[in-house]
């Protein structure tokens, strides 16, 4: 039976998707499921509001009701969390970014990277200086960077990026939304969409043709956690 | 009220009505026996946020595009509610009336502070959920109150018009605490939306001492 193939829709400035990210990879490192990355670039104003920071604290300028900012401070102190477990570093934006260029030079990555280990040195070294607020997601040169130190040719990506790469990029959001993917990270199994990292073990689950009792949702927590098969917790 | 916080003791807030609410109830019953916290479950009905309706209109571009946005976020639900249903072994749920789902929250509420039985409570409000039809229903439903209000100190009758306050009042001392939907988990002033952050609290307690 053919085995059934892995989507993965992330963006590079969610900070779920960032916790997420070295989670996500080990479906295919360690699995052996090929993951086909897609770019999802939120727009976050459509439901979140828009919100400028100054650098040492403080909201500049913002349309956010105080709902809205519930919900984002709780989702950063929760993506913080385990973003310390990790040993990363999340450092919250001060804006809202534009994050299609970095979604398109994900594409460029995919299609140019010599191995899959440069593609997830190009993610992890992305999401790394973003979280850290030392990269300029809407910045060619910034993107182009981090790829030459993943060791990935970017000879033609200025063009790419203003083409190609932009029309498979706006191209892939209109199917990705008809699809359902409305959030990141997102993992497409089929027909199946699955939002959000603690139902990694279901999607893994499915990949392995769905054998005994269905996983409840978990965050995963410690290194191992989708080895160890306690899925009932 | 009295008060419905302690420290080291964990608090589940759900919103029975919601399949997602039951599967917290049944993951967290198994893991409390299996890490001997007492859990306290207490409702907490509010509608779920929606942020994208807080959103000032935009362009006809932007009104198309949250449209599209809802639509897809509404598909993944139903799917994740089918996932749910799967879990707890069941095809559908079998509709309550609200006045019966008040009754069920506001029991809930009269042995918030003694750490009712989770496996049990869960066991007694599944057999609601997968009664044949209205009488086994109903005879659950029964079983069910009688264990919820026969544990509360002293004994309470059920009036409608205090149970919709009383819900009402613990569900915004939540609010006040943090808590945005239901199901959620409370621990030590921290607020966990979701289910799935059971390896992360397992390890917070076991930092705090306590034994496995």
């Amino acid at each position: 039976m053919q085995q059934p193939t892995l989507e993965v829709c992330i963006d590079f400035k969610s900070p779920y998707a960032f916790v997420a990210h070295q989670l996500i990879w080990r479906l295919e490192t360690q699995y052996g499921h090929r993951i086909r990355w897609h770019p999802l670039t939120l727009n976050i104003a459509s439901f979140l509001g828009t919100a400028t920071k100054r650098a040492g604290g403080g909201v500049t300028e913002t349309n956010r009701s105080p709902r809205q900012w519930s919900v984002v401070k709780a989702a950063y102190q929760d993506a913080r969390r385990y973003a310390e477990n990790q040993g990363l570093v999340l450092k919250g934006p001060l804006k809202i970014w534009d994050s299609s260029l970095a979604g398109i030079a994900l594409l460029w990555v995919q299609e140019n990277a010599s191995s899959r280990a440069h593609l997830r040195q190009f993610m992890t070294e992305l999401f790394r200086r973003f979280w850290l607020r030392d990269c300029d997601l809407e910045d060619p040169a910034a993107l182009k960077a981090i790829m030459a130190f993943a060791l990935v040719d970017c000879e033609g990506f200025d063009d790419y990026a203003l083409e190609q790469g932009k029309e498979r990029h706006d191209h892939l959001q209109e199917v990705l939304l008809n699809k359902g993917v409305f959030g990141v990270p997102s993992f497409i199994v089929g027909k199946e969409i699955f939002f959000g990292r603690e139902h990694l073990d279901t999607v893994l689950w499915r990949l392995e043709g769905s054998k005994g009792p269905i996983p409840n949702p978990r965050y995963p927590w410690h290194t191992g956690m989708l080895d160890d098969g306690d899925h009932g917790l | 009220m009295t008060a419905i916080m302690d420290f080291n003791h964990c608090y589940l807030l759900v919103d029975l009505q919601d399949v997602e609410s039951m599967v917290a109830l049944k993951v967290v019953s198994g893991w409390a026996q299996r890490v001997a916290v007492p859990v306290s479950v207490q409702p907490f009905l509010k509608p779920k946020i929606n942020t994208a309706g807080d959103v000032p209109k935009g362009s006809d571009a932007f009104e198309a595009y949250k449209n599209k946005r809802a639509a897809a976020r509404n598909l993944v639900r139903a799917q994740e509610r089918l996932r749910d249903l799967q879990r707890l072994g069941l095809t559908e749920v079998d509709r309550l009336s609200p006045l019966q789902w008040l009754q069920i929250h506001w029991g809930l509420l009269q042995v918030a502070e003694q750490s009712a039985n989770l496996s049990m409570l869960f066991d007694k409000l599944f057999a609601v959920l997968r009664a044949a039809d209205g009488r086994q229903r109903g005879d659950a439903l029964e079983i069910l109150l009688a264990f919820l209000v026969s544990d509360s100190e002293p004994s309470v009758a059920f009036e409608m018009d205090k149970a919709h306050r009383d819900l009402r009042s613990v569900a915004s001392a939540w609010q006040a605490k943090g808590v945005l939907s239901a199901p959620s988990l409370w621990l030590n002033g921290e607020v966990f939306m979701g289910v799935g952050h059971l390896p992360l609290i397992t390890d917070r307690l076991l930092k705090l001492g306590l034994d496995k």
